[in-house]
């Protein structure tokens, strides 16, 4: 899948920071291009199927028209102080308003960028395997001794470990043994 | 960024926990209206060192230059910080562990994580006898000259290194440990009292490895590597 191409047009410093950063926190998306003057403008011409975040401001300074914005193919946003703002020459796609709050501002952007279905992996219980693994780590086994064991490669052991390291958030083998030894994994 | 121009106090004021990292210079606070560079030339401290040195405790983003810090001053800086770590620090949290553990009798955790610590313990204090007796004597005799060129540089710098990461790991590995899974009947502030404390030690063993491994090893290799030559 080819990812969205994001661009911010907004001369306004905080516009161009602010949203940039929600938009890589809250949706994973990071911005392709900012426009922010006269020279720069005569880029919109060449975009094609962006998302663009239009600073209102800067289109009514810009004498920008909305058909002009949403040839090829581009989705436009609006980011206005007004809800119900406005462009000359068509109809926009939405409107972020500067004076959303963050619940608002990120229902809005997860109906523009659809949410990748969270992964509870990072945070899913250790698997029995890995319990296994865990307990003969714990106990002070090498990784040859835990592999002969439980009768599986080397490789696979190395991966185990590294899954319940992240699982855990735990980085060294005392770090397990205490783990294994609070949970009554070992004795 | 800390500055000579600016004053001590407007510093503590904004970071407090510059406090410690200030002692181990001879500045406690009560310092008054003085700028850093009037403090620094009053009591005999190399400014540069002392900005370097700041700074890196100050921010976590401040890369210390090399050439501004002077080895004989940041071997003491360590040593004293070595003496905090050994006399203070390292007590206090053991205290706080055995306090609650006397608030539990009997909590099985609470009796894996004191026996966890004072492993820790004894690891972090042979770790840090092991450069006050072999490391920081041998930068001094190099500093005076005595000695030239030795083998022992490359290990130091692995060995070093090495044992900086694990003690880090270990007590961030406890903090994990005790968030999750603390028993639930221990004293709500002796429990944060120990959080705090353990974090606050994470983020000073941070910033010392950096001037360990960035800055003392670095120019202990270039000392060793330099000699040779010169006199060869």
């Amino acid at each position: 899948m080819v990812k969205q191409k994001v661009v911010v047009v907004t001369a306004s410093a905080i516009i161009q920071k602010g949203l940039a950063d929600i938009l890589l926190h809250s949706c994973d998306v990071v911005v392709s291009q900012f426009l922010s003057d006269y020279a720069e403008v005569a880029l919109l011409s060449r975009l094609k199927k962006c998302i663009l975040f239009v600073d209102l401001q800067f289109v009514v300074h810009q004498h920008l028209e909305v058909n002009t914005l949403k040839r090829n193919g581009n989705a436009v946003y609006l980011i206005t102080v007004n809800a119900s703002a406005e462009l000359p020459g068509g109809p926009i796609d939405g409107v972020l308003q500067l004076h959303d709050d963050m619940p608002s501002l990120q229902k809005k952007l997860a109906g523009i960028f659809p949410q990748k279905p969270k992964s509870d992996f990072d945070q899913a219980e250790l698997t029995h395997r890995e319990t296994e693994v865990l307990k003969l780590v714990a106990r002070g086994n090498s990784n040859k001794e835990i592999a002969d064991t439980l009768s599986i490669s080397l490789h696979t052991v190395i991966s185990h470990r590294k899954n319940i390291c992240r699982k855990l958030d735990i980085k060294t083998i005392s770090g397990l043994t205490l783990y294994a030894l609070i949970n009554n994994l070992i004795n | 960024m800390i500055t000579e121009s600016l004053k001590l106090s407007d510093i503590i004021s904004h970071n407090i926990l510059l406090v410690p990292v200030l002692n181990r210079f001879g500045i406690r606070p009560g310092v008054g209206e003085k700028t850093i560079k009037l403090v620094c030339s009053q009591q005999g401290i190399h400014l540069k060192s002392f900005l370097a040195i700041l700074n890196t405790y100050n921010s976590q983003s401040f890369f210390p230059e090399a050439e501004d810090v002077d080895m004989t001053v940041l071997v003491q800086f360590l040593r004293r910080t070595h003496t905090y770590y050994l006399d203070y620090t390292l007590p206090r949290i053991e205290k706080l562990i055995s306090q609650l553990a006397i608030d539990c009798p009997g909590s099985k955790p609470l009796a894996v994580i004191e026996s966890y610590y004072s492993e820790y313990k004894k690891q972090l204090t042979a770790h840090i006898e092991y450069e006050e007796t072999d490391l920081f004597p041998l930068i001094s005799r190099l500093l005076e000259k005595q000695t030239g060129y030795t083998e022992k540089a490359d290990h130091f710098s692995d060995k070093i290194q090495h044992e900086h990461v694990n003690v880090e790991d270990k007590l961030s590995d406890l903090k994990t440990i005790l968030i999750k899974f603390l028993p639930p009947s221990v004293n709500e502030n002796s429990a944060s009292e120990l959080l705090f404390e353990l974090s606050r030690f994470e983020q000073e063993l941070l910033d010392h490895a950096r001037f360990e491994d960035k800055i003392l090893i670095p120019k202990l290799a270039k000392m060793l590597k330099v000699k040779p030559e010169r006199h060869g």
